[in-house]
């Protein structure tokens, strides 16, 4: 077979060419630490990146969302069981105010007492979260409830939920407005709002009308009670769920970082096994052309 | 028989390999010239010279004369030559589609960071995070941020794509001339091949740089060739000639009727579109033309549904005042032309949050708006906004890829059709210097037989007398 001269150093310009290149690409590799430079580099890998890159931005929303949730949910939460708390003593000087035994200056000191705990429980009732109202449905803006004439509740919420995305197809309510918080729309059935409810057992108190007091009232109370104790309860399970799913997105954050790595970023020791291989072989394709293109009958004869 | 007739046998010789010295000279000096081809010299024995006595028994008929040059040819093959310039011009197709789609590639996105994929996301984060506090004016800023910034990403996106199509456009323009250049020289060659051919020498170098030009002009564009018995190639686009023997019907790069923007190639001689398919302009012609207009219909497809959701939804719902909400983006028909509304520009309390008037803690239309984000409204229902765009850029990567590896592929291809080739046609300065040893002993032998005659001939004219 005839090889021309030309031929010769072509071939050696092309391996060499081919070995450079390779070098080259470890080269950015290793430097940029990313397997991807372009897209083109690997579509489908890219493809893949792309996705994951789409997901976890997601989940990280949803993570962001979940704590906001729980923020929101823990105020109300926590809201719900200082009301809860303010009634139970009320119960408690119901039942203390029901009795013939005392005197008009005990009457009086303990419907004070109720009057006073009726009052806190309008300070729980507009509570904020973060300059929001907490008990005004979606109109966080304004301080939902106020005392009428009668000692009844003035709502100027609304009855909306507030709800977050907190997954995928997953949203969370995590307030309970004010009306039903507190009753003002009577879903306890029979049972004033709360704040008429107390300024109704004060003034019972302080007027001996101890046959209602132990028993209308009680149950009025006990009912009441009971409505914001399994309001409180069902806020409780949100929460729960709110911080297993907060549990769960940071488990498949960590997954889709690692994934995401895997499919974005270098694996420095394969790399850096790849870049000795192939200097090693770029050191042989140049002791190779090293020795063949100088060579010529030119060398042998006189 | 006479000493002159063996005085002038070695004077025929002496020349001859004179001559085959000055190729073998010719080719050592042009063993790395590009396109240039072995040239061998063909020696053949002279006329012979017949006896006239021929009743004689004792003398041979016929005495040879010498040697003499029959003529100096190229090696060439003519089957490989057109074998390497088809392949040329897929290759030239193949590494101009893939300058010109990574170079879109790079106008979408880096696959990791950045581009519309990220404004797009960014804008349904910031939504989600309006929908959780919606009364603040804070988050309300930062939407609309996100909005305006995801307007201005699709506007550039846009915008670049139109830049390529022009800067395609200037290109092909360039490599038009370039064609006419060689299409040109070409032709002067033919008609000086044809008039060297004509008088029955060979015009070896002109010939080759006649073949060195065509390849060239394979690079660019594809062509088929034709070459006549006085060696003239004839070269043709689609069937049409752009150099026919020593004549040419040049290129022009003219507006297209169709769409003017466009410069549509056409043969000067009758305005007839050229089927330009392959080499570097058939690469440039098939972005141009194919996919940066197929990319900048997917990009206005989803602008204009993006809009077209996101305001729907936008109109359902409140501002931070109560009032009913307007549109979110304003459309114009095209990604150019997407804008945040101008009411929301000028107050992010416009952007319509809550799906009850006066509910100022309500999100519920800003987070079915972030939740736009798993609706597939792209591709009949198919596709969300995301993937739909993200395969708007593996599209390009893909045929990014799939142009590299064609291009790698030919490459290879055409490396061992041109070690082929020079297997047959190239110079081996081993040969030479063989050739060139070779025809110098050869003179010396003749001058050898020279000096012979020359002391045969003074013997008989200046000892013999004495």
């Amino acid at each position: 077979m005839r090889v021309s001269t030309q031929g010769v150093t072509d071939r050696v310009m092309f391996e060499l060419n081919l070995h450079l290149e390779r070098l080259q690409r470890l080269q950015v590799q290793l430097s940029s630490g990313k397997r991807l430079t372009r897209a083109s580099d690997d579509p489908a890998g890219a493809a893949a990146a792309l996705d994951l890159r789409a997901i976890l931005g997601q989940v990280e929303q949803y993570q962001r969302n979940g704590e906001d949730a729980l923020g929101f949910a823990r105020a109300t939460e926590s809201a719900l069981g200082e009301a809860s708390n303010l009634l139970r003593q009320a119960r408690t000087l119901t039942i203390a105010g029901a009795k013939d035994s005392l005197g008009q200056g005990e009457r009086t000191a303990t419907a004070m007492q109720v009057r006073n705990l009726r009052d806190a429980l309008l300070r729980v009732a507009n509570a904020e979260y973060d300059g929001r109202s907490i008990f005004s449905g979606t109109r966080t803006d304004i301080k939902p409830f106020s005392l009428a004439g009668d000692g009844s509740a003035n709502y100027a919420g609304n009855s909306e939920d507030i709800v977050r995305q907190v997954g995928k197809d997953f949203q969370q309510t995590v307030n309970v407005p004010g009306d039903e918080a507190f009753n003002v729309n009577g879903s306890v059935a029979g049972v004033a709002d709360a704040f008429k409810l107390l300024t109704d057992i004060a003034d019972d108190i302080e007027n001996g009308n101890v046959t209602r007091l132990s028993d209308t009232r009680l149950r009025e109370m006990d009912a009441l009670l009971q409505h914001v104790l399994g309001l409180r309860a069902d806020m409780g399970a949100r929460l729960n769920t709110l911080e297993m799913t907060k549990n769960m997105m940071l488990n498949t954050q960590t997954n889709l970082r690692e994934q995401l790595a895997n499919t974005e970023e270098v694996d420095l020791s394969a790399v850096v096994t790849q870049l000795q291989t192939e200097e090693l072989t770029y050191r042989a394709a140049l002791a190779a052309a090293s020795r063949i293109v100088p060579q010529s009958l030119l060398d042998f004869l006189r | 028989m006479s000493l002159e007739l063996a005085l002038n046998t070695a004077r025929h010789a002496l020349l001859a390999y004179q001559q085959a010295l000055d190729v073998t000279g010719h080719n050592i000096a042009n063993a790395h010239t590009p396109g240039a081809s072995r040239q061998v010299v063909r020696l053949a024995t002279t006329l012979p010279y017949t006896d006239p006595a021929l009743h004689n028994a004792i003398q041979p008929g016929q005495i040879g004369t010498g040697v003499k040059v029959a003529d100096i040819r190229r090696v060439r093959s003519e089957a490989l030559d057109n074998q390497i310039w088809s392949e040329t011009s897929g290759w030239g197709r193949q590494i101009a589609l893939r300058d010109a789609l990574q170079q879109v590639e790079a106008v979408l996105a880096d696959p990791t960071t950045g581009g519309t994929s990220s404004a797009l996301r960014q804008f349904y984060q910031a939504m989600h995070d309006l929908s959780n506090n919606p009364a603040s004016l804070g988050l309300r800023a930062i939407a609309r941020q996100r909005a305006v910034a995801l307007a201005a990403s699709f506007r550039r996106d846009y915008q670049s794509l139109v830049d390529q199509r022009t800067q395609l456009n200037q290109q092909v323009n360039l490599k038009v001339d370039a064609v006419n250049d060689l299409a040109r020289r070409v032709a002067e060659l033919n008609a000086q091949i044809a008039k060297i051919k004509a008088v029955g020498d060979n015009p070896n170098d002109l010939q080759d740089r006649r073949d060195q030009l065509v390849e060239e002009m394979a690079q660019l564009v594809n062509i088929t060739t034709w070459t006549d018995d006085l060696g003239r190639t004839s070269v043709f686009i689609g069937g049409v000639d752009l150099v026919r023997d020593g004549t040419v019907n040049a290129l022009t790069a003219a507006p297209d009727p169709l769409d003017p923007s466009v410069l549509q190639v056409q043969f000067s001689r009758d305005g007839q579109t050229a089927q330009i398919t392959g080499g570097e302009i058939g690469g440039l012609l098939a972005v141009r033309d194919g996919y940066i207009p197929d990319t900048i219909d997917r990009l206005n497809a989803l602008v204009m549904e993006f809009i077209n959701q996101v305001n729907a939804l936008h109109r359902t719902g409140f501002t931070l005042s109560g009032a009913a909400g307007g549109d979110f983006f304003v459309a114009g028909g095209d990604a150019q032309s997407i804008a945040v509304d101008p009411a929301i520009l000028s107050d992010a309390g416009n952007i319509a949050a809550s799906s009850t008037s006066g509910a100022v803690g309500n999100g519920n239309v800003a987070r079915a708006i972030a939740n736009l984000e798993n609706v597939r409204f792209m591709d009949g229902g198919a596709s969300t906004s995301e993937a739909y765009h993200r395969t708007t850029i593996l599209q390009i990567a893909q045929a990014a890829q799939q142009a590299h590896a064609d291009a790698t592929t030919r490459e290879s291809v055409l490396t061992q059709l041109r070690a082929q080739r020079q297997r047959v046609s190239g110079i081996n300065i081993d040969e030479e210097l063989i050739n060139l040893i070779r025809f110098q002993r050869a003179f010396e032998a003749n001058a050898r037989l020279l000096t012979v005659v020359d002391s045969m001939m003074d013997t008989v004219i200046n000892r013999m007398g004495a």
